[in-house]
């Protein structure tokens, strides 16, 4: 485990607390809030979406509870609309002016991929300032060169290796977004290694090979149903692995984390959402969110080690939410 | 008397607090330090942001200098709010939002709207798009025979003496319809099957040209790939299916653990489209048969010959109508064409009409 305690003060006596993290909505309630907001969205002409996201997330945050204290959301709906109107506007003009001249969606793709990095900072940097837990607010903060690097330098150098150096690019990724972010002024920290992310990819490909192998065996007409679920169970268990490792290798000064999601439990809830979403024709949706959030956060622990209650509020800033809505509209978003 | 606790904002300390109403008017409230009864803030309500009703989430009442008092007190908040005539506009929502009576006809409503965008909506506006779509972005299609050449198909292996008498066969009805600037190709390697790409390429596959019992019913596939060009369906459904997954998102929001979910609407839809457009085909088909005296007939044959083929196509993995395995019941909605019994029926209604 990454008890690894070099943080604590000395003297302090230690008292550890493990805090289970427990979300209180209910689907039914979701339901109701969202049905609605679909509704205005389509009456209003789009305009009240961005009073929806701002109630759908207000939700989802409010009913998130560590400690009996639960997470809020912050954003104001004024700042959602502004950056998506910009966002759909540019969006717009450069399908339009890519119309005009295939020059045009050239020069415009090149620029995306310069500003990608820097939306992206932009982005989790709104996310964050927007996440409120008793009052203090959280931060990323970011340069371009680091986002660049994450996203671009490591995956690339991850697939010209041809794999070997996949698990960096991965863990790479992550301590990008965990260590520049901060609860008010105490930033996270990420101590997973390159050995974790590189078993979680080994024992994925050995069931990949696994199920080639029976499938091989057994022949074509049960052989398609097999490969369906064994590709199905093989990015459970990727999602579940490095979720799992993301809050069992995380930091908070002297507090850690903890995450048993299972590949069954993951996979029970997954199923039962697709199914209850195709038979419902989608009305499910925002209940089975609900029972993916009540999943995970049930499997998640906070380690307190001592009081919670020092945490200092960083400086007042402003972010921008275009970089979340321009993310959104282009697709890029994380 | 509303109770709850008080996060000050400057650490992330949270003390036991209690609200009281002081005075009426103009509206003043005192925040309490339950545990040692001191005073922590004494304000106007009016200079207090408090968060609308919201299900039965905490409302919080945000104080000028960035302290702020949390309480689970929906009911008793309400209350108070009310009768201090400070019901801020928002909590019409909440009403809303609580009403089944609304809630369900939101329901109903919000599938009504899904049902027309995706039936009506979308697809009226992939056609105007497509008719307003520059020239330009059609040249884009130029070099794409050369990709397909290296990719999918392999060369025909028919006798030259074959490929040229089709040519000949097809040439009289590829004039008729220049202006879509028609290029016929024979390649292998996609089963029985024929395509049509924007920008006027038509390829047959020699098993498709095999296949044929005689040249009307060529004749008669070659029509539906115009017919393809003719209405742009490429273009259309690559409209379409972008604005499907944009409805999607918009509708839907970012749902980043559902994505595997999210896939099959558009897929769906996606299928229905290409249903559409295979009907669309078919009349011009028909169509053309007619107006050049063929016979009609020749079109639903060649329907049903290729779907006999299509069932013992398993063993020999050709690509014609993959999709459509057998799902009983599910099987029109889950397959990229209509079924050759509707195809058949659709030629009876023709002549019927003619």
């Amino acid at each position: 485990m990454a008890d690894q305690d070099q943080s604590v003060v000395s003297g302090q006596q230690a008292d550890v607390s493990k805090l289970s993290v427990e979300f209180k909505g209910n689907g039914f309630e979701y339901f109701q809030i969202w049905i609605v907001n679909i509704v205005l969205t389509i009456v209003t002409l789009g305009i009240y979406s961005a009073w929806a996201t701002v109630r759908n997330k207000r939700y989802l945050y409010s009913n998130t509870y560590v400690d009996g204290t639960s997470f809020s959301f912050l954003a104001e709906p004024l700042t959602i609309l502004k950056a998506r109107l910009m966002a759909v506007g540019i969006f717009i003009l450069i399908s339009v002016a890519g119309g005009i001249s295939p020059a045009f969606s050239v020069m415009f793709g090149l620029a995306l991929i310069v500003g990608i990095p820097f939306f992206i900072n932009q982005s989790l940097a709104f996310k964050m300032r927007n996440t409120g837990y008793k009052n203090i607010q959280f931060r990323f903060s970011a340069s371009y060169g680091e986002a660049f690097k994450a996203i671009y330098l490591w995956p690339l150098l991850g697939m010209l290796s041809l794999g070997i150096l996949y698990p960096l690019a991965i863990l790479r990724g992550v301590q990008y977004r965990a260590n520049n972010t901060a609860y008010g002024t105490t930033n996270f920290q990420f101590n997973g290694t390159f050995k974790d992310y590189a078993i979680v990819l080994l024992i994925a490909a050995g069931l990949g090979i696994a199920a080639a192998i029976i499938v091989a065996a057994i022949g074509q007409p049960l052989g398609a149903i097999i490969s369906l679920l064994a590709y199905l169970a093989v990015i459970a268990y990727v999602i579940v692995a490095t979720s799992n490792l993301f809050y069992m290798r995380l930091q908070l000064k002297e507090h850690g984390f903890d995450s048993n999601m299972t590949v069954l439990g993951y996979s029970k809830t997954m199923l039962i959402n697709i199914v209850l979403i195709v038979l419902t024709l989608g009305l499910y949706l925002p209940a089975a969110q609900i029972r993916m959030i009540k999943y995970v956060t049930s499997c998640i622990t906070v380690h307190a080690n001592g009081s919670l209650d020092d945490f200092a509020a960083a400086e007042q800033e402003n972010v921008t939410a275009f970089g979340e809505e321009f993310g959104q509209v282009m697709d890029f978003g994380i | 008397m509303i109770t709850g606790y008080y996060a000050d904002g400057k650490t992330s300390a949270r003390v036991a607090a209690r609200l009281e109403v002081v005075t009426q008017a103009p509206a003043i409230v005192v925040l309490w330090d339950t545990d040692t009864n001191t005073e922590l803030q004494r304000s106007d309500l009016a200079d207090i942001k408090i968060s609308s009703r919201l299900g039965d989430t905490p409302r919080e009442f945000m104080f000028a200098d960035g302290g702020l008092f949390v309480s689970p007190q929906n009911q008793q908040i309400d209350t108070v709010l009310k009768t201090l005539n400070s019901d801020n506009g928002l909590s019409l929502i909440h009403r809303l939002e609580s009403n089944i009576g609304l809630v369900l006809g939101s329901v109903v409503l919000a599938l009504l709207f899904a049902w027309l965008t995706v039936t009506q909506g979308i697809p009226r506006a992939a056609d105007v798009m497509a008719d307003n779509m520059p020239e330009v972005m059609v040249d884009q299609f130029d070099q794409q025979m050369t990709v397909l050449d290296s990719t999918l198909f392999d060369p025909s292996n028919l006798p030259d003496t074959e490929q040229e008498r089709v040519r000949q066969l097809f040439q009289p009805y590829l004039d008729q319809h220049s202006q879509l600037n028609p290029k016929l190709h024979i390649r292998s390697g996609i089963g029985v099957n024929a395509l049509a790409f924007p920008g006027g390429d038509i390829v047959f596959s020699d098993e498709l040209i095999q296949r044929a019992v005689n040249d009307e019913q060529l004749v008669s596939v070659l029509f539906h790939e115009l017919g393809h060009l003719q209405h742009r369906h490429f273009l259309r459904r690559t409209l379409q299916d972008s604005m499907v997954v944009i409805l999607l998102l918009f509708v839907v929001g970012d749902i980043e653990s559902l994505d595997m979910v999210m896939g099959i609407p558009a897929l769906l839809a996606d299928l229905s489209y290409s249903r559409d457009f295979e009907r669309e085909a078919d009349l011009f088909a028909m169509q053309q048969m007619h107006s050049n005296d063929l016979d009609l007939d020749a079109f639903s044959t060649m329907m049903l010959l290729l779907s006999a083929t299509e069932e013992g196509q398993d063993e020999e993995q050709g690509e014609y109508k993959s999709s459509e395995y057998d799902f009983g019941a599910l099987k029109g909605f889950l397959s990229t064409h209509p079924k050759s019994e509707e195809r058949a029926a659709m030629v009876e209604e023709f002549k019927a009409g003619l």
